[in-house]
């Protein structure tokens, strides 16, 4: 075994980690402020994709500006997913939200499936087929571009919860909701922000991994399961938790995808959440923001 | 008028009334404190002029506006801070952005109340940057009332400050909320250590199962043989 074939490992195992850290970011956005496992983000992951889809072939929108039809369609999605479903439950039992999160998730896809049909759709990398090629590693021109723009968007949402005023408010409401309703930050107005951040960056998500493979109105699924292991691999509600918690699996599945068999990817991701489980209840991190 | 009118409000939590049409109010200027034993609905009250929660009936008149329904961060808005029972602070934020949440709503003059706060509790400059989680007692109690502070308040409400602290550190923080009282500022007080709040208070309310069953001065307080007998110990 040499060092290149391990590097490429290492590589493929951060691009995994990049399809499902935005979402698995999001989640962790939305369980902090307000204690909903939202499943529906990986409904949006999927509509996101489509977005982009149907934004190059109908509106003639290059491939990059379609991102950002994503991002803010699928940020306007998860909103009114919350108007609709988690707002009048709140106050209910947990139990009420996250059978309604499943629900929404199951619903979306069912009607992307109506509505985009269920055979393969691929959207034109604007890379092409281009690859790079360094100390026998190989990758390809998009996925590159999806690891740096995957990276730079924890980057702003980093920025944006560190740096901003509502920021500092989001971050409090997670820390206490009641001190922070008592210093004047309004939860509606953090709830309107978290769902838009979270589904825009599943949206956009989507949209990064549109080229990389032909895809269904199912293409959610792992990703979802993907992103909540890693959250509750990092601890519930910590961001930097729920970033390092999908590297950990992302890296970790892919290696021993290679040295026993792809079957087991998602068992991976699995076994890892459980152990962590048994070791350190709280998560790795086990901090919410 | 009063700075602060609540008219017989009752405030349930779902079937269970937890406190029942009391009236209550408070000057400009004036320190009140609000007695009770535990459970007796005296955090209901704060929660419910801060907008936590909802009375079923009655109003809260602050200033000479309606603010029964208002939203909680308009109720800051207009001058009402409230430093709440066991402090609340954002654990993982440090000393100096826990201050700043405070003046969320504001535009102006932030540093120089962030000033003012460091010259009333100096430990808190030099304690700036670390995480508010890993402060001691006395100073987390420090930063809820300099936090509470930031908002400018007209009326500020303290519910069990001196919990959990040591009976010197209670002294000091009686003096300081005083000191406060003296510059202007006037003062709901929730206390179970009613010695203390007694030494500092022009007025007091006595609150049973959810009702006022007596408020007085509290040098005509501190005569009456019911509250001698449950609260000052004989
Ligand atoms: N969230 C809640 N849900 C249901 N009942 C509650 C809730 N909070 C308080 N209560 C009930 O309301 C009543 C008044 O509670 P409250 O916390 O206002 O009392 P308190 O005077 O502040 O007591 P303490 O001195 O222990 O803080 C109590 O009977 C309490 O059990
Ligand atoms: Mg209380």
């Amino acid at each position: 075994m040499n060092s290149s074939i391990l590097l490429q490992f290492f590589i493929n195992g951060i691009y995994i980690s990049c399809t499902y850290v935005l979402v698995a970011l999001g989640l962790s956005l939305i369980f902090g402020v307000l204690d909903i496992a939202d499943f529906a983000q990986g409904a949006l992951f999927m509509v996101g994709a489509y977005i982009c889809y149907y934004a190059m072939k109908f509106l003639g929108v290059p491939y990059f500006l379609s991102l950002s039809f994503s991002l803010f369609f699928v940020a306007i999605l998860g909103n009114i997913n919350n108007l609709l479903v988690y707002r009048p439950l709140r106050g209910t039992i947990g139990a009420n939200t996250l059978v309604a999160a499943l629900g929404i998730f199951i619903i979306v896809q069912n009607l992307g499936l109506l509505v985009f049909g269920s055979e393969y759709t691929s959207v034109e990398s604007p890379f092409g087929k281009a690859k790079f090629s360094f100390l026998h590693v190989f990758i390809t021109e998009h996925r590159t571009f999806v690891i740096f723009a995957t990276f730079f968007l924890i980057f702003l949402t980093w920025l944006f919860l560190y740096k901003t005023k509502w920021g500092q408010g989001l971050r409090a409401m997670s820390q206490n909701r009641e001190a922070a309703t008592l210093v004047g930050v309004n939860i509606d107005k953090v709830s309107i922000i978290a769902f838009g951040l979270a589904a825009g960056l599943a949206g956009v998500s989507g949209a990064l991994i549109a080229p990389v493979e032909p895809f269904t109105p199912t293409l959610g699924g792992e990703v979802i399961l993907k992103a909540f292991a890693s959250v509750v691999f990092g601890g519930m509600g910590s961001l930097i938790g729920a970033v390092t918690g999908a590297f950990i699996i992302g890296i970790t599945e892919t290696v021993a995808v290679a040295f026993i068999s792809s079957a087991y990817s998602s068992m991976i991701a699995f076994g890892l959440m459980i152990l962590i489980l048994f070791i350190r209840p709280q998560g790795l991190l086990g901090e919410k923001v | 008028m009063a700075l602060l009118e609540i008219k017989s409000i009752s405030v349930f939590y779902n079937k269970i009334k937890a406190v029942d049409n009391l009236t209550l109010f408070v000057e400009k200027g004036e320190l009140v404190t609000l007695i009770g034993a535990n459970g007796a609905g005296k955090t209901t009250v704060l929660r419910a002029i801060s907008g936590l929660i909802r009375p079923r009936n009655g109003s809260i008149i602050f200033k000479g506006i309606d603010i029964t329904r208002m939203r909680p961060d308009k109720i800051v808005q207009l001058g009402i801070a409230h430093c709440p029972e066991e402090r609340k602070l954002f654990p993982r934020m440090k000393v100096k952005e826990n201050l700043m949440m405070g003046a969320f709503l504001r535009k102006e003059g932030v540093g120089k109340t962030l000033e003012w706060i460091y010259s009333l509790f100096p430990v808190l400059k030099e304690r700036e940057n670390q995480l508010a989680g890993s402060l001691s007692g006395g100073e987390q109690q420090m930063l809820a009332i300099g936090r509470a502070l930031m908002s400018q308040p007209e009326l500020l409400m303290f519910d069990e400050p001196s919990l959990g602290l040591a009976p010197n550190l209670v002294k000091k923080l009686a003096s300081t909320i005083k000191n406060l009282n003296q510059q202007g500022l006037s003062v709901l007080l929730v206390e179970q250590n009613v010695e203390i709040a007694f030494s500092i208070s022009n007025r007091g309310y006595i609150l049973e199962n959810g009702k006022v069953v007596l408020s007085d001065s509290v040098e005509e307080l501190k005569e009456n043989d019911m509250v001698r007998k449950a609260y000052l110990g004989g």
